[in-house]
């Protein structure tokens, strides 16, 4: 019996933009340092978003060069590098592997099933509306077909063509492995984004968390970053699962100074800002209060040849940047000639008394709104202010602190956008502000769970310096 | 914190992972009407037909018929609600008239994404004189004419390549 043709290509692209980049990436992660011991959902996860984010500079090498070979050169170059580099790693030996939950591992057996319905189901239209067809799709086709019309011109039908590359090229990924351009299964690689980000979160509350609270956030966090709109080809889930990731590695780093924590934070915050604008804000939202707490409260001190792990986010704003300017591109939203003669900031100050109110009252309203975020956020603000009533000014030493910092400062920034936004604000508001909020409703439900079920004598001290 | 507060908490967690649970089991997907085997297994024409509807001929037809790195011009969508409310005379016409509009600027968008990247089908404000000034510099394109839209019958040089129930194509040539 011959295959369907559906399930071919589906399997097709699973194949070579799905499982290809996780073992490349796990190939990378064990080169990196990431031992056994950190366990086996947060090797995956980590390895779905690194690979992914390494793979994506060989994609763009090899459309830069002009698809001088077949279209699964690049992941199969992948899979040849990410093989050695595991075969190296268990060469090596190392500790052994650490044990995890059963019941945790059975509910995220669960929602991964459930996820790759979900996406199935999603697969089952084409992408053809909204910013998933007209900025993140378009961009990808462009550049994968772009020369057959010339790139300039197909820039042209991109809404928001300046956005970052990392969401297009995982499509293009998927197109060039399949050897055309593709308007449902290049959504499965981005969507694969949900199950890192469980596995990521499980990841995090392993040793942290008791495993019944580890189990409500995850089905809780499920039900808003693993359907519906979170199935779409968008760039939120993953700028979300690369935004957890930065977190947990920034925690781990300072829990036990091993140093792989602090490069895969590099490369973490490298993918924040390769996903989307936003993943700038996110950064500094997540390294500054990080930087506060390390100086208050004495975390590991970075070996000065680590620093040079920082080149790689600073390079990845560079090159896009670089890109930018090569194709003409422009954000509407920063550069004062496309918004009316203002600057983003000029009119954040001015529109401070007419839009602040609205996105207050907005914001407000969304916060006791389940649907978007099932109120983790909400939830991991009351229950931090309660902690900290209950514990005075030694709670602010603990991660969870360092959680909620991040998460006010996130959403604080995200208010601060809409009341400079050019566009019309209530408009600007419904359409993308509970995604907004998706971006940290995995670091809130970390947060959350940390200070509900906390496991005795969990990383609660800075780790000796390396 | 105090444990009856923890507990609260908790119970408040566990209300809203039950609501997440259920939805992720009982959700049937995006895509209303459609079964997980034809989901799993249909090739890509079948969903495209099965999302689309009728406006899937559209994209076989123009698929069919346009040749391969062509490019097609078309005319944009390209008005206001105060432009509309100049020409139409009553609230009811003026919702039909957005209707209809709104209707085709989302079939073009449609077009544009599913097309590529042959036909590249381009929406402009004047595709007309566009593809004029295209043939004068020696790059042909082709109009893409949807019923109901001004075709350029009466301008010299333009010839209908193709006519179907839904639109026309015409060609100005290089060099006309």
């Amino acid at each position: 019996m011959a295959i369907p043709e559906g399930l071919l290509s589906q399997a097709w692209v699973a194949l070579w933009a799905v499982v290809v980049p996780t073992l490349f990436g796990l190939g990378v992660v064990r080169a990196l340092g990431l031992g056994a011991g950190a366990g086996r959902a947060a090797a995956w996860a980590f390895a779905y978003l690194i690979g992914h984010f390494v793979l994506a500079h060989g994609t763009a090498a090899w459309l830069w060069l002009g698809q001088p070979f077949g279209g699964l050169t690049v992941p199969i170059a992948g899979l040849g590098v990410g093989s050695w580099l595991l075969w190296r790693a268990r060469r090596r030996g190392g500790e052994p592997a650490a044990a995890g939950s059963r019941l945790v591992a059975v509910v995220i057996g669960l929602l991964v099933l459930l996820v790759l319905r979900e996406a199935v189901f999603t697969n089952a239209a084409p992408v053809r509306y909204s910013d998933e067809a007209q900025i993140w799709a378009a961009k990808a086709k462009a550049l994968y077909g772009g020369p057959a019309v010339g790139l300039g011109l197909a820039l042209t039908v991109v809404e928001h063509a300046d956005y970052p590359n990392f969401n297009p090229l995982v499509q293009v990924l998927a197109f060039a492995a399949s050897g055309r351009v593709l308007h449902f299964e290049n959504r499965l690689p981005l969507q694969c984004f949900s199950i890192a980000l469980l596995l990521l979160l499980a990841a995090a509350c392993r040793d942290r968390v008791r495993p019944l609270v580890t189990c409500l956030v995850l089905v809780a966090c499920a039900g808003t970053l693993a359907t519906g709109q979170a199935m779409a080809a968008y760039a939120d889930v993953p700028l979300a699962c690369a935004s957890l990731a930065m977190a947990e590695a920034l925690l781990r780093w300072r829990a036990g100074g091993e140093r792989v924590w602090w490069r895969l934070a590099c490369l973490a915050a490298a993918a924040m800002l390769a996903t989307k604008n936003e993943g700038a804000m996110l950064v500094l939202a997540l390294g500054g209060p990080a930087a506060a707490w390390w100086w208050w409260t004495g975390g590991p001190r970075l070996p000065r040849r680590e620093g040079a792990w920082l080149a790689v986010p600073v390079s990845t704003v560079l090159l896009h940047q670089l890109w930018n300017r090569v194709h003409g591109l422009r954000n509407d939203l920063l550069d004062p000639a496309l918004a009316g003669g203002r600057g983003l900031f000029a009119r954040l100050f001015d529109q401070a008394p007419t839009h602040g109110p609205t996105v207050l009252e907005f914001f407000a309203r969304l916060a006791i709104e389940p649907g978007p975020h099932r109120l983790l956020p909400l939830l991991f603000v009351a229950a931090a202010l309660l902690a900290w009533i209950a514990s005075g000014r030694r709670w602010w030493r603990e991660p969870a602190a360092l959680l909620l910092a991040s998460v006010l400062a996130a959403i604080a920034g995200y208010m601060l956008v809409f009341v400079g936004t050019h566009a019309d604000l209530a408009w600007h508001l419904a359409t993308a502000a509970a995604r907004t909020v998706e971006h940290v409703v995995p670091i809130a439900a970390l947060g959350l769970a940390m200070l509900l079920g906390p496991v005795a004598g969990s990383d609660r001290g800075p780790a000796r310096p390396d | 914190m105090h444990p009856l507060v923890r507990l609260a908490l908790v119970a408040v967690v566990s209300w809203q992972a039950l609501a997440a649970g259920r939805g992720l089991v009982v959700r049937n997907g995006s895509a209303p009407g459609v079964d997980f085997p034809f989901a799993l297994t249909a090739t890509s024409d079948q969903r495209l037909r099965h999302a689309l509807g009728d406006d899937a001929h559209l994209i076989e037809e123009l698929r069919r018929v346009v040749p391969p790195g062509l490019v097609l011009l078309n005319q944009q969508v390209v008005t206001t609600l105060d432009g509309l409310r100049a020409t139409t005379r009553s609230e009811a016409e003026l919702v039909a008239e957005f209707t209809r509009l709104s209707a085709q600027n989302g079939l073009f968008i449609q077009l544009t994404t599913l097309l590529f990247p042959s036909p590249f089908l381009l929406s402009v404000p004047a595709p007309i004189e566009l593809a004029e000034q295209e043939a004068a510099a020696g790059r042909e394109r082709w109009l893409f004419v949807l019923q109901g839209n001004a075709e350029p019958r009466d301008r010299a040089g333009w010839s209908c390549v193709h006519r179907a129930p839904r639109f026309s194509l015409w060609r100005f040539p290089k060099g006309s």
